[in-house]
């Protein structure tokens, strides 16, 4: 079992060529998780890894501009991985966060979720609704500065669509400054 | 149909007792649903004193958090008037798939997840939805919902909600590291 929990663990280090694999064929992984108990530690691994730049950071400084928030998720999750002596790991995380990355967030299916929020914003009538996009403009998970223009562009062409851009604040806005989103949030749906 | 039940009706005393030291508390906070495809679990805020002035608010979180990340969030937006309904998607906070643990987590999955506590909850609170809040993966699971709920036709099973709020949706989600698994997308 260990030399299996071994090789998972080199194979998923193998980058990014398996990690294409993965991405194209998500059962093998699934599988691999499913018998060998042991090798879902690399998916709380991963996520922690992830999580490094799921926090603002200063484009100057490069340090994290809300560290109180980042060391509170940090800590979270570092207990619901198991990370933490005398804790047990959350019993069924590791499949819901593998789950989702391999039948929601996967690379193919990303571009399918953009053509369903155009189709949302194309309804007309009884069926419309109000979409405000709101972006850290220093979110690298899911990265403003790359993708902008292309979502500037549905702001330009959809009258039901709003954009709204936080000033120092990453991809884990809730995290980081809830106050300040949350006036966002309200100042819309108050349709102030 | 929907039916609201006790934790130890979803977990045994050991899962429960994992889970509760996972989240640092004696016990859940929230309530319990079972439903189509499992258990689970949400809570309503803002309706202590009857009905909100303004509607009610769904918060759908990000992979690998639960509701417990919107709690300041919440409590500003019940402060502003509106009612709040937050959950824990399946294989997240308490919430339970009913099946294996490493099922397709698809967005379909996701949107009945909702669909079936939406419903159950406006029945019980009286609440109508008016907006959606989506951090991330809840971006697509909020707008998913709304793709489904705006197609009619006789399976239509309610309409589409006023208001989304996309908070740093994951459509363009960068995939980092092993290029499976991303913080809180």
């Amino acid at each position: 079992m260990q030399s299996l929990y071994r090789l998972t663990r080199f194979v998923v280090h193998v980058k990014p060529f398996m990690a294409r694999v993965a991405d194209k064929i998500p059962g093998i992984l699934t599988s691999i998780m499913r018998k060998v108990p042991s090798a879902r530690v690399i998916i709380g691994d991963s996520y922690m890894e992830a999580g490094e730049i799921a926090f603002g950071r200063d484009p100057i400084t490069k340090e994290t501009v809300y560290v109180v928030g980042k060391e509170k998720k940090t800590q979270i999750d570092n207990v619901l991985f198991g990370n933490v002596k005398g804790t047990k790991a959350h019993p069924y995380l590791a499949g819901g966060i593998l789950g989702i990355n391999c039948h929601i967030l996967r690379g193919d299916l990303l571009e399918g979720h953009r053509d369903m929020i155009q189709n949302v914003l194309k309804k007309d009538g009884a069926e419309k609704s109000e979409v405000l996009w709101i972006w850290g403009e220093l979110d690298e998970t899911v990265p403003y500065v790359d993708n902008l223009p292309e979502v500037k562009k549905w702001d330009a062409e959809s009258d039901n669509f709003q954009l709204a851009v936080q000033e120092r604040i990453g991809h884990e806005m809730f995290y980081e400054n809830s106050q300040k989103i949350a006036r966002v949030a309200i100042d819309y749906l108050d349709g102030a | 149909m929907p039916l609201q039940i006790q934790p130890l009706e979803a977990f045994t005393q050991e899962e429960l007792d994992t889970l509760t030291a996972c989240y640092g508390e004696e016990t859940p906070q929230g309530k319990f649903l079972k439903e189509t495809h499992g258990v689970t679990h949400y809570q309503v805020e803002g309706v202590d004193n009857g009905p909100s002035a303004k509607g009610l608010v769904v918060l759908a979180h990000g992979i690998g958090t639960s509701y417990y990340a919107f709690e300041e969030f919440a409590q500003e937006l019940v402060n502003a008037g509106y009612s709040v309904l937050s959950y824990d998607y399946y294989g997240h906070g308490y919430s339970k798939y009913s099946g294996d643990m490493f099922v397709d987590y698809d967005k379909d999955l996701f949107v009945d997840q909702l669909q079936d506590l939406l419903g159950f909850v406006e029945k019980e609170t009286g609440e109508i939805c008016v907006a959606m809040v989506g951090h991330s993966t809840g971006g697509i699971v909020c707008t998913a919902a709304n793709e489904r709920w705006g197609k009619g036709g006789d399976n239509l099973q309610r309409k589409v909600i006023p208001k989304l709020i996309l908070a740093a949706p994951a459509f363009y989600a960068k995939k980092v590291s092993l290029n499976f698994v991303s913080s809180s997308c």
